[in-house]
């Protein structure tokens, strides 16, 4: 009897209170709620839910931007009308092409540069919330070098690249809108060799950190996640070795545990996923479509006009495509940085 | 369409007379080549007319300001006149007195380009300010 009570009692010690542990992801950003899926459980769902929503709020800036356009080419269809007449332009009217161009296509230009640095800045913001979220739960699956390595890799790259955007980039594009204004005015040999050198360190600089930064998090990747895969395999077996009869049965049980971790990061991580997109997907739509509308403007008035204006235009879509190119590759750098985290160990 | 074969048989005939009036009168020549242009260009207007009023409707259109569009059109007109001008006196014999009307018009044209030089300074301080 009185060993039943010491089993009874020592039965009682091991009831033990038991806590679980849950990552939430940060929830989006109120002004892209319209963008964000009410499931977020299948991501190819959510996706096609978000490039829709997006695409749907593009009419009022198409319209915008069609304005835009055809004023350009009222422009070029002018100064080809003119050039028919006259059979030779006074050299008053690049300059005038010039001017006119310019003023027509700056406002536009203006306010999507600001909606390419918004983006930037709500991307960035955004990243500084769900990253831990992710780091705490790859590290909670046994991923501890990884999720320390990918965590502090991540956040050096996007600040490198945030602060790059807003202070280099950004202000490089207005002088580089500047310059093609004025070289599409005046002509001068030295504005369109400037202008060419700002737009090759603007785009030799995003590449550059892109590349870097997808090498860092590939290779950080690979090394890290054997390396805790290996330390997990070490743990697993000690476990199992080291604890008597019940070893076995508490290697799984830590391996179930595990898993769970890994399910929750991964639902959390397919959230951070959509919530990227839905930030990203409307500026990038609306740069995007600029940028075509300016490419097929740039297409249609090469027929009917003057090298230097048809030069204008070309440059104001290649800045587009910068901007295009520069809110690209930071909403990347955080998708990449997300599905790192969710790939795990191994 | 009539108009114009009744100017360019004109504008024929008139260099075979001054062809043939340049070897016994050429300063009468030279008056009867002034007249024929000054013809020639006053019929020019009557299609011209048309041209600036399809101009200002694409003004209209595109939303494009009326001072440069004016500007424009003016540099375009100096120009023309100018050119005209410069062959006759380079016909008659006069490449000073077509050489100085050259610069002039060059003069006039940067003169009527001050307002667009004005605008892209404007433009392009505009543009910088926003860094």
């Amino acid at each position: 009897m009185r060993r039943f009570f010491i089993l009874m009692g020592l039965l009682a010690l091991l009831a033990a209170p038991v806590y679980g542990e849950q990552w939430e992801p940060p929830e989006a950003p109120p002004e892209v709620e319209e963008y964000m899926p009410e499931d977020t459980e299948s991501f190819s769902e959510g996706l096609w839910y978000v490039i829709k929503a997006g695409i749907k709020t593009l009419e009022p800036s198409l319209a915008e931007a069609g304005k835009a356009c055809f004023s350009v080419i009222v422009v070029v269809l002018l100064l080809s009308l003119l050039e028919i007449y006259t059979g030779k332009l006074p050299q008053v009217t690049p300059l005038a092409g010039a001017v006119m161009v310019g003023l027509t296509l700056l406002a536009p230009s203006h306010s999507l540069i600001g909606l390419g640095t918004d983006t930037v800045r709500q991307l960035s913001e955004y990243g500084k919330l769900l990253l831990p979220v992710m780091s705490a739960s790859l590290a909670a699956q046994g991923g501890v070098t990884a999720s320390a390595s990918l965590y502090a890799g991540t956040v050096l790259f996007d600040a490198i690249l945030s602060s790059l955007v807003v202070k280099l980039i950004v202000p490089l594009l207005y002088v580089y809108l500047c310059l093609s204004i004025a070289s599409g005015g005046i002509g001068q040999q030295v504005l369109i060799t400037f202008k060419d050198f700002i737009k090759w360190l603007m785009t030799w600089t995003l590449k550059t950190i892109l590349y870097v930064f997808t090498g860092y998090m590939g290779i950080t990747g690979v090394v890290s996640g054997a390396t805790d895969a290996a330390a997990m395999k070490a743990a697993k077996l000690t476990i199992s070795g080291m604890v008597p009869v019940v070893g076995g049965i508490l290697s799984d049980a830590s391996e179930a545990v595990l898993v769970s971790a890994g399910v929750m990061k991964n639902a959390a991580g397919v959230y951070g996923l959509i919530a990227v997109a839905a930030i990203w997907i409307g500026p990038f739509l609306k740069i995007g479509m600029q940028y075509l509308l300016l490419k097929i403007t740039t297409a249609v008035c090469s027929a009917m006009g003057t090298r230097q204006v048809c030069g204008l235009l070309k440059d104001f879509s290649g800045a587009m495509g910068i901007l295009l190119a520069m809110t690209g590759a930071v909403g990347l750098m955080l998708l990449i940085s997300t599905v790192s985290f969710m790939k795990g160990i191994g | 369409m009539e108009t114009f074969v009744k100017a360019a048989a004109a504008v024929l005939i008139a260099v075979v007379l001054v062809t043939v009036l340049s070897k016994n009168s050429k300063d009468m020549a030279v008056v009867l080549g002034i007249c024929v242009c000054t013809m020639v260009l006053l019929a020019a207007v009557s299609f011209i007319s048309p041209v600036v009023q399809f101009v200002q409707r694409l003004q209209e259109l595109g939303g494009l300001d009326n001072t440069l569009v004016t500007i424009l059109l003016k540099a375009v007109g100096v120009g023309l006149i100018s050119e005209v001008a410069v062959l006759i006196c380079g016909d008659s014999g006069n490449q000073g007195m077509g050489k100085a009307l050259e610069y002039l018009a060059s003069g006039v044209i940067l003169y009527l380009s001050i307002p667009l030089l004005t605008e892209l300074l404007e433009l392009m301080q505009t543009i910088l300010g926003e860094i």
